[in-house]
């Protein structure tokens, strides 16, 4: 079974056609996803890691790189 | 017959019409206060009841559809100095519709304070930005500097200097978006 890691960049690269990119890049920064698609990767943490993302959480902290991702995914108790 | 109307009868070339109803304001919008400067580019729908008052520099755009403003029998629409909305927006008051200085408002946008569900005041604050077929709940308050986003539903208060996406729409900070450039 594929890791959060695999599954997050799968999902990136195949809904915004970018796979050249480091765990450690900033999306915003790099311009690989823009606020909008931010909400598309919160719906896709909520439907396929059955995490549920409060408004607060919503910051480049947890969501802005697929290290910052995978942190957080872990402190919601995804492995 | 509105200015406009009576200009185009007169064949008056359509840059002066439009430049002196800018310039005046006052034509397209019968029983409202209209500050300086403000006017409806082409066409616009007003049926105004209550009370309305538009600030200075105000400028409605008239596109595929005009833009609608309803204030009701008792209600108020305050529209601040320097806003600009697009196309199609519609504005309805039945009980009261407030928006601060210098918003923007995209194409299709639209805020009510009455859906047949909920009613309760609408407030934007300053510098607000709601972009192209968003929608404003009643009830909804919307901080200063905060931005909508297209198509979003909003049905709970914005905070300030925040955005607000999706169906309904969740918030998030100004740093999701300002580092992307261009849209948000």
């Amino acid at each position: 079974m594929s890791t959060p890691r695999e599954r997050l960049r799968g999902f990136i690269a195949d809904t915004f056609f970018v796979d050249d990119f480091q765990d450690g890049d900033s999306f915003l920064r790099n311009r690989i996803i823009d606020s909008t698609g931010m909400m598309e990767l919160v719906a896709f943490l909520e439907s396929d890691f059955h995490v549920k993302v409060a408004d607060a959480e919503l910051v480049p902290e947890n969501l802005d790189s697929i290290d910052n991702l995978v942190a957080f995914l872990a402190k919601k108790g995804v492995a | 017959m509105t200015l406009l109307g009576r200009l185009r009868a007169l064949r008056v070339p359509r840059k002066v019409r439009h430049a002196l109803v800018r310039l005046t304001g006052f034509t397209a919008f019968p029983n409202c206060t209209v500050g300086r400067g403000s006017g409806a580019w082409t066409r616009i729908v007003v049926d105004v009841k209550g009370r309305a008052t538009i600030g200075d520099r105000v400028l409605f755009l008239s596109g595929v559809a005009p833009c609608e403003l309803e204030v009701a029998e008792g209600a108020e629409l305050v529209i601040g100095d320097d806003c600009y909305f697009n196309y199609g927006t519609s504005l309805t008051a039945h009980h009261a519709v407030r928006i601060g200085n210098r918003c923007m408002f995209g194409s299709f946008v639209c805020i009510a304070d009455e859906d047949g569900e909920r009613q309760g005041p609408v407030v934007l604050g300053n510098d607000v930005w709601v972009a192209h077929g968003a929608v404003i709940s009643p009830g909804v308050t919307i901080g200063d500097g905060a931005v909508v986003s297209a198509g979003a539903v909003v049905t709970a208060d914005v905070p300030a200097r925040t955005m607000a996406l999706g169906n309904p729409a969740r918030v998030m900070p100004l740093s999701m978006a300002s580092e992307s450039g261009g849209a948000p």
